[in-house]
Order: structure tokens, then C-alpha cells, then sequence
């Protein structure tokens, strides 16, 4: 029998500025007494700087909010705002808003494949490390996520924090030579998106077993982006605007962030969330490519969010070539409206999962009250349900370096937006 | 000769951007030289790192320095060296080393670091203060020692120093 210890792990985890976060994990007795995941999320200080301001600002204001998913902020705004509004963009700004957001999927989640977690599943420090015997899968990833990131800069005017999005749609209808180039760039990675689903399915295995409760937006017809009704594995299925009847926000005593709990539950959203609520709605194509790797759904394994992400990947770019296939520059890219007084809730998909925004506005369109509630703060409490579960299936007696690069793996398996530091965890250990 | 400025929009990380802001405006910007810049150390950076030719980056720094502090240093010398450049958790030096890795550093690459003061230095990591203040990158002397830094790479390089072009991302 191993010996029992007690053991103290502070993490006073260094992030990115898109949030900061640590883990603090005390072992006694053989047994997890304490764990907390410290998360400090930025938006909160975004939803004050917005109010006072016109309406017609928040676009290019939320974008700033996050480096990888801008679009995720821009899709929940406008879709909250043009609700009060009563704007109805049209098919047009419908399909490129859809078009833009597989970008975004492309880019963040080739972005966290290749150069986040994969080298925490091939066995590397690092990135820089895994290119080293690894090259290949390498410039892959950087070529997929050059193609979001191109996706993002003809419709968004740049691939960073784009300022193409308006209420109403886009400031400029990109014009058909652009959208030509688009396409071809894309078809021309097809290949990479197919060959990562199976490379994921090897790599992405072996996490903690236990049910995850998925929460993900459906949608009747189409795999969802930016609408749909919230909905549960097990039937629960509610709008947006009755976000706040279902998900409970509360401050915990570990971390200056909200956690959030559905009906007092922990509960996922994200990649794998969304596909196991929504694998009848990917095209043939996708499910070939799927059922070829082996990639098996529903899965309550957490990582196989690895391969969920490549899946999303070729489904974004199957999606965003449909809608080039058929692209004619619309005569007006934005509705019109006038400003009106009232409420608006929306829900969208962002890489990272769930993104829900309210907006007050007042009858000359400025922004009263807002409230964001991001993907990372609802999985909080899931992420650290399933470090207590994988820490102790894998053995708490194991050498604190493996205890921490366990933790690492499981954290950033999320792509929590803490996930922009790739190695974040800067370990002490103290024995009680 | 491309300049790029590195950084993202949060507190003295702007530094980069906001340098490179200051030197577009500047009368004799020299025809050869390219300025632009990127957020943080990503993708597009490491396709700058692919083209041949000399690329300067143009950074904060955190090294336990006097704050204001520019100094410069070769790809070798970051690669090699403690991580002191760059507040960024995935750095100039990451990026340097992916590129290596990946056979595609062609760029003759110099980093020029700017010493900001963190409120919190955390091994690994990072922790910004509030923007420095643009008109204190005059006040303190940085533009001026950058812009002769980057004139004697044009000259030792054989750049041509007439009226130049500006872009930006």
C-alpha cells in the first residue's frame, strides 16, 4: 500500500490577459481535501465600460474582450441588440455571420489542437519541443488557422479583433474575386481537416470517465453557431432569454470569478458538448471521415474534446465552402433600424463553448445595463469536477510532477482562455 | 528591413504597438523601412519569420532592468538565453524556437526590448501595469534611441533612407 501524504499544491497560475487563473490542491490522507480553480475573467470590467455607450459601438467594444474568439463577442452582441431592435438582417448577413463564426472555429480550434494541448498528449514541454519531431502536424495546424484567420479578415477587415461587424450585419459586402480566392484557400485544406480528425482520434483518450451533463445551443436544421434553443442531453430546452431560470452565477470563496451551475450541477459546454447534442446534423461527408478515425459519440470522456475540435474544424470548413459556393455580394450588407427601448438576450456558439449576452438600451440606443456570462466561467465548476475525478482514478500517491502535468493536461483540455499561457502552472509544493 | 511592433492591447504590453505608432509619423521614416505589427507573438509572426531578409521586433521587456531600458539581441542570444524578453507566456522566444523547429527562421531577426515595470513579476508569466504613456516615449528618450538603433541597421544592412512607406495591421 503506498505510503499516505499530505501534500499542498499552490499554483499561482500566470495567464494571459484574456484571464488569469490558478489552482490551489491539498491531498491529505490519501484523500483530495481541498481544490479550487481561481479563474479572474476580464469581461466583467467590459460589461461596466459598456454602459453609457451608444449601441452601435458594442460590436467593435466586445471584440476586444477576447484575442481568439472576437467574433464569438460580436455574434452574442448583435444578435442580443438586434432583438430589442427588431432588425431582421436578412439570409445574407445571416449566412456570412455563420461563415465568419467558421472561421473563428477554425482558427481557435487549430490553434489549441496544435500548439496547446497536443504537446501535453504526444509527451512534449512544449510546442517548440513537439515541432521538433513533429514538424508536420506543425505547419498543418498553422495552415488551418491561417485559413480561419483568413476567413475572418476578408469578412471582418482584419483577422484580430475585426471591425467589419455592425448591428444590422457588415459595414461592406467583400467583394466576389476575394470570396473566390477564399474559397479555393479552403478547398485547398480539406485534406489537412480530414487527416487531423484521425490524427486527434489516436491522440485523445484515457480521461476520467463519469456523465457529463452537455449543454449546447440545436438548432432544427443546422448544426449550431448563432441560434437555436439551449437544450440538454436529458430534455431540458429553454431560449436564451430564460438563461438566468436554469443556470445559477455565484461567487465561491476561492476566485474573484462567477462559477455557474445549471439546476446546481456542474455542466459542460463546447466542442464536445455541442457534437454529442448535435452529430445527426453534420453532413455525410463529416460522419465518413468520423466513423473512419473511430471517433465514437456520444463520448463522456474529456478528451475526446480533442476530437470533437477536429470534427468542428472540417464541418466549419464543409460549412464555410457551402456558403462561398453560392456567394453574390448583397446590394445592402446591414439592415436599417431606429434606436428603441427594451430588453435583449442572446446565445451563440463559441469555440470554447456557450456565449450568453443581455442588453438594456434605452429609446435613444444606449447601452443601460449589460451582462456577459463566458464559456471558461460556466465550465468552471466542470473543470474542477474533473480534476477531482482524473487526479484520483490516475492515483494521488504519484510524484507531484505527475500530479501537476495531470492537471495541466485536464485544465487545459477545456481551451479555457487561460489556456493562452501554454504553460502556465508554476508549481510549489509544501508537505504537511 | 521589416519592423514589426509586438504586443497586445493590454497596459504597458502595448508598448510595441504604440512604438511603432510614434515612428510612422516620423518625417524622415526611410523608404526600406516596413513597419507593422501583430498581437503577441502568433501565426503571423512566425510567417514574418520565414521571409528572408532583417526583421527587427520591437517588444517589452521585463529583465529587472531600469524601466525605459532599450536593448537589443540577437534570435541566437533570446533562443538560447533566460526568457528576460517579453511579457508574453508564449513569447518572442517560443515563436523563435517553433520557427527553428520548423526549419522556416530565414528572417535575419533582431529583438529590440523595451524595459516596462510590472506590478506583479511572476516567474512564467505575466501581469501588466497601466499603458505607457505615449508622449512619455518621447519624454523619456525611446523613440529617439530606437529610431538610431534602427538607422544603423539600415546603414550597416545598405537600405536606401528616403521617404518611406507605412502599414499596419
Amino acid at each position: 500500500m503506498a505510503e499516505e501524504r499530505d501534500i499542498r499544491i499552490n499554483v499561482p497560475v500566470l495567464a494571459r490577459v484574456e484571464g488569469e487563473g490558478s489552482l490551489h490542491l491539498r491531498i491529505q490522507g490519501g484523500r483530495i481535501a481541498e481544490l479550487g480553480l481561481r479563474i479572474f475573467e476580464p469581461p466583467r470590467l467590459f460589461e461596466k465600460f459598456l454602459v453609457g455607450r451608444d449601441c452601435r459601438e458594442v460590436p467593435d467594444m466586445v471584440a476586444r474582450i477576447c484575442g481568439i474568439c472576437p467574433v464569438a463577442y460580436q455574434m452574442s452582441a448583435v444578435h442580443a441588440i438586434e432583438s430589442i431592435l427588431e432588425i431582421d438582417p436578412g439570409p445574407w448577413v445571416r449566412a456570412m455571420r455563420r461563415l465568419l463564426y467558421c472561421g473563428e472555429w477554425i482558427e481557435s480550434h487549430s490553434l489549441h489542437i496544435h500548439l496547446l494541448a497536443a504537446p501535453d498528449f504526444l509527451g512534449f514541454g512544449s510546442a517548440p519541443e513537439m515541432a521538433k519531431v513533429h514538424p508536420a502536424e506543425v505547419r498543418r495546424g498553422l495552415r488551418l488557422q491561417a485559413a480561419g484567420n483568413e476567413i475572418i479578415r476578408v469578412l471582418g477587415g482584419r483577422s484580430v479583433h475585426p471591425v467589419g461587424v455592425c448591428i444590422g450585419g457588415f459595414h461592406h459586402a467583400p467583394a466576389p474575386e476575394a470570396m473566390r480566392e477564399l474559397l479555393a484557400r479552403l478547398r485547398g485544406v480539406l485534406p489537412d481537416a480530414e487527416e487531423l480528425v484521425d490524427w486527434c482520434a489516436r491522440l485523445g483518450a484515457g480521461g476520467a470517465q463519469r456523465r457529463l451533463t452537455c449543454l449546447a445551443l440545436r438548432h432544427p436544421a443546422e448544426y449550431p453557431m448563432n441560434e437555436g434553443r439551449l437544450t440538454t442531453g436529458d430534455g431540458l430546452d429553454f431560449g436564451s432569454s430564460e438563461f438566468d431560470r436554469h443556470i445559477e452565477e455565484f461567487q465561491v470563496p476561492h476566485s474573484t470569478a462567477l462559477h455557474a451551475l445549471l439546476h446546481g450541477e456542474p455542466y459542460l459546454v463546447g466542442p464536445l458538448a455541442r457534437l454529442n447534442l448535435n452529430r445527426d446534423h453534420l453532413p455525410v461527408a463529416v460522419r465518413q471521415v468520423m466513423d473512419s478515425a473511430g471517433v465514437r459519440l456520444p463520448s463522456h470522456d474529456m478528451f475526446h474534446s480533442m476530437s470533437a475540435r477536429a470534427v468542428e474544424i472540417l464541418y466549419a470548413l464543409h460549412e464555410a465552402i457551402r456558403l462561398l459556393e453560392t456567394y453574390e455580394p448583397a446590394q445592402r450588407s446591414a439592415a436599417e433600424y431606429r434606436p428603441r427601448a427594451g430588453i435583449g438576450y442572446s446565445a451563440t456558439e463559441a469555440p470554447r463553448g456557450v456565449l450568453w449576452h443581455r442588453y438594456e438600451i434605452d429609446a435613444d440606443g444606449r447601452i443601460v445595463d449589460a451582462r456577459i456570462v463566458p464559456p471558461t466561467s460556466q465550465n468552471q465548476a466542470c473543470i474542477e469536477a474533473d480534476l477531482r475525478a482524473s487526479l484520483e482514478d490516475q492515483g494521488l500517491e504519484r510524484p507531484e510532477s505527475e500530479l501537476r502535468a495531470l492537471a495541466e493536461k485536464v485544465i487545459r483540455n477545456y481551451d479555457p482562455c487561460i489556456s493562452c499561457a501554454t504553460h502556465f502552472l508554476d508549481l510549489t509544493v509544501d508537505r504537511l | 528591413m521589416r519592423v514589426i511592433g509586438v504586443g497586445s492591447p493590454f497596459g504597458a504590453d502595448r508598448i510595441g504597438w504604440d512604438v511603432v505608432a510614434e515612428l510612422s509619423r516620423w518625417d524622415e521614416l526611410p523608404a526600406g523601412m516596413i513597419l507593422s505589427c501583430c498581437a503577441r507573438p502568433d501565426r503571423e509572426l512566425i510567417e514574418s519569420l520565414a521571409e528572408p531578409g532583417l526583421l527587427i521586433l520591437i517588444d517589452a521587456m521585463h529583465s529587472g532592468r531600469s524601466s525605459g531600458t532599450v536593448c537589443c539581441f540577437t534570435a541566437a542570444e533570446v533562443i538560447s538565453g533566460e526568457d528576460l524578453i517579453s511579457t508574453h507566456s508564449f513569447g518572442i522566444k517560443s515563436a523563435l524556437r517553433l520557427a527553428e523547429a520548423l526549419g522556416s527562421l530565414k528572417a535575419e531577426v533582431w529583438i529590440c526590448g523595451i524595459e516596462i515595470v510590472l506590478e506583479t513579476a511572476w516567474r512564467g508569466g505575466d501581469h501588466y501595469t497601466a499603458p505607457v504613456p505615449r508622449d512619455s516615449l518621447n519624454c523619456l528618450g525611446i523613440i529617439k534611441e530606437i529610431k538610431k538603433i534602427l538607422m544603423d541597421f539600415m546603414r550597416e544592412h545598405g537600405y536606401p533612407e528616403g521617404p518611406g512607406l507605412v502599414s499596419s495591421q
